[in-house]
């Protein structure tokens, strides 16, 4: 099993449409097992999967959908509330990830709420707490078991949560637009990136699978020379595939889209060719390390 | 006007990223700390620095007749000083383990591990290594040992022993001084001495082993002298004495001082001459002596010088008398 966690503490870099390319890509054209876990507070990735409701009480106050196992009249159900979300782990309850409409994929989605209190802890034990709760999670033989891969959307930040999720992961992908700010997350990445693999057993290591150009315009001579420039610096890091800005990304997302998934587009739609391209070369270069 | 714009990233943002990952990739997994059980880990018999005191020996009242009481009692006294440290601001210094066979084992820190042991903890930090080939494990030791005050010849030998053995298991050439030089990064001279004391013989161990022979640069001495008998010799006289020889060279004056004392007498000085006079006559009358009076018949008894070597002359021969004597009753 691979644990792929998507991060850049920037925003707005692409982390959620890679999230979904690749959650998409391994269970739609790798007919794989996949779990996706959105640890971000503005919950888009579970969105994408699940009708997400809004609770006008909290700020932020996106909150899982009703399960589609929970039945209030069933006695095994009275143990909890019907909605589960991925920010359970952290509070010691159990998950209960919900079936999309991929028939491979299923999901364990954001609570707004409860992931900002989870990234806002401070107490020295807390956070310690948190950086290792999804990692005992995701090594629960059950999770091993069921699944063959698990994507996680990070929030952008590089505060516990993100933490969490490196300490969980085999592989990260950072996705980045080819721009001054956005370049400046990746370095902050990197370093956290480094942290965990000084950190961690050299057995167990964590494969940075590298930087993937996202939003990429190859006309614009910022995009072009910003990415040059990187690749100079740490050819081996930089994928070798980009995702061009498209406005497809965008109207897959929309509610009642057709179809659902850009993997379902045609095979000559330039955009599938670009994706499948670039998810072929983040399969090789996981296959560095054999898990 | 040329409006050719070009872009980059900032020097130090990508020298940022650069260094970075180099970082994470040659030096992948050397900070892997934990909170480890204390159950998990165990002292690693093969260290070559061996505390006197075990795991065991903790908590039980020492034996007065334990040939090592009084070490035993200082470095329990050490540990539980330690302890109290440890009680109050936990272990500062993360221990050094490794895994084998499921178990870890100590690098480094077997005190401090003994230590929270007594202070009651049930875990320790440590920081965890992969097992190391074996060479690299005793070298890693042997830094950890060999630049402490405490160590005594036999413990550096110890080390040296287990260092020389894994290293031959691993390299066809023998360990030679230059290699000694080498792995542990110590002086030409130092590294000269080491191998002698690997390569010296039964005898020289065992005075090392019984701590009559703590110093290294004697080994040298030792091992250097030619003669076999010789050198036999004096190593046999090494066994007898009682004091700390530190060079060959202390080792000779402590022996001639010693034979001097026991075996002869000063008969004290006069300043009259007629005080030698008087005796010296005396001396003559005695009938075993009378036969050498022509001898002293011509002193010039105003000359020190005169008298002195007459003196001499007149003790050599009553010495001669005297052993004549000692060797006619032992025959």
């Amino acid at each position: 099993m691979r644990i792929i966690s998507i991060v850049n503490n920037k925003g707005g870099v692409g982390k959620t449409t890679v999230s979904r390319i690749l959650a998409e890509y391994f269970s739609i054209v790798k007919n794989e097992k996949v779990l996706a876990l959105d640890l971000d507070p503005q919950a888009n990735f579970s969105n994408r999967y699940l009708k997400m409701e809004v609770d006008s009480y909290q700020e932020e106050g996106k909150i899982p959908p009703i399960h589609q196992d929970y039945d209030k009249n069933d006695p095994d159900s009275a143990h909890w509330d019907g909605r589960s979300s991925i920010a359970s782990i952290f509070f010691g309850e159990p998950v209960f990830p919900y079936q999309t409409y991929i028939e491979n994929l299923e999901v364990c989605p954001s609570h707004s709420a409860r992931l900002l209190l989870a990234e806002a802890v401070t107490r020295e034990e807390v956070v310690q707490k948190v950086y290792d709760q999804l990692a005992k999670f995701l090594s629960l033989e059950e999770v091993k078991k069921s699944y063959d891969k698990i994507i996680i959307d990070t929030p952008p930040s590089k505060g516990p949560v993100t933490i969490s999720a490196l300490r969980a992961s085999t592989d990260i992908i950072i996705p980045s637009i080819m721009e001054p700010q956005v370049i400046e997350g990746i370095y902050g990445m990197i370093h956290l990136w480094k942290t965990e693999k000084l950190r961690r057993a050299s057995d167990n290591p964590l494969n940075l699978i590298g930087i993937l150009p996202n939003s990429y315009m190859p006309r614009a001579i910022i995009h072009k020379d910003h990415l040059q420039s990187l690749k100079q610096e740490i050819p081996d890091y930089v994928l070798d595939a980009v995702i061009a800005r498209r406005l497809i990304y965008a109207e897959v997302d929309a509610d009642g889209a057709m179809p659902r998934s850009i993997f379902l587009y045609p095979n000559m739609n330039a955009a599938k060719q670009e994706i499948m391209r670039a998810c072929k070369e983040i399969e090789q270069r996981m296959n560095v390390y054999v898990y | 006007m040329s409006t050719k714009k070009s872009f980059s990233i900032p020097k130090g943002l990508a020298t940022g990223i650069r260094t970075s990952i180099q970082s994470a990739t040659t030096h992948h997994g050397q900070l892997h700390y934990d909170i480890m059980a204390i159950e998990a880990i165990e002292p690693d018999p093969n260290n070559p620095r061996k505390l006197s005191i075990t795991k065991d020996e903790l908590f039980r009242p020492l034996n007065k007749n334990d040939t090592h009481y009084e070490k035993k009692l200082k470095e329990l006294t050490a540990l539980h000083d330690l302890a109290e440290s440890i009680k109050r601001v936990g272990i500062r210094n993360a221990i050094e383990v490794y895994k084998e066979d499921n178990r870890y084992k100590i690098i480094s820190g077997e005190r401090r591990y003994l230590a929270a042991i007594l202070a009651g903890q049930n875990f320790v930090p440590a920081r965890i290594n992969q097992k190391f080939e074996e060479l690299k494990l005793r070298y890693i030791q042997w830094v950890e040992n060999i630049n402490r005050q405490d160590l005594s010849l036999v413990e550096k030998y110890n080390n040296l022993l287990t260092m020389a053995s894994a290293f031959t298991k691993t390299s066809p050439t023998p360990l030679t001084a230059d290699i000694l030089r080498e792995i542990l990064g110590i002086s030409e001279t130092q590294a000269y001495r080491y191998h002698c004391l690997l390569n010296a013989e039964p005898e020289i161990i065992d005075l090392v082993k019984s701590e009559k022979l703590t110093n290294l640069k004697l080994v040298q001495e030792l091992s250097c002298i030619k003669n076999k008998s010789a050198r036999l010799k004096i190593l046999a006289e090494l066994q007898k004495t009682g004091q700390e020889v530190t060079s060959l060279n202390q080792f000779k004056k402590l022996k001639e001082k010693k034979s001097s004392t026991a075996s002869t007498i000063h008969l004290g000085k006069v300043s009259h001459p007629h005080t030698a006079k008087y005796l010296l006559q005396l001396i003559l009358k005695d009938a075993k002596f009378n036969q050498h009076q022509a001898r002293f018949a011509t002193i010039n008894w105003h000359s020190a010088k005169d008298i002195n070597h007459a003196f001499k002359t007149l003790l050599r021969l009553i010495e001669q008398e005297f052993n004549r004597a000692e060797s006619a009753i032992d025959a």
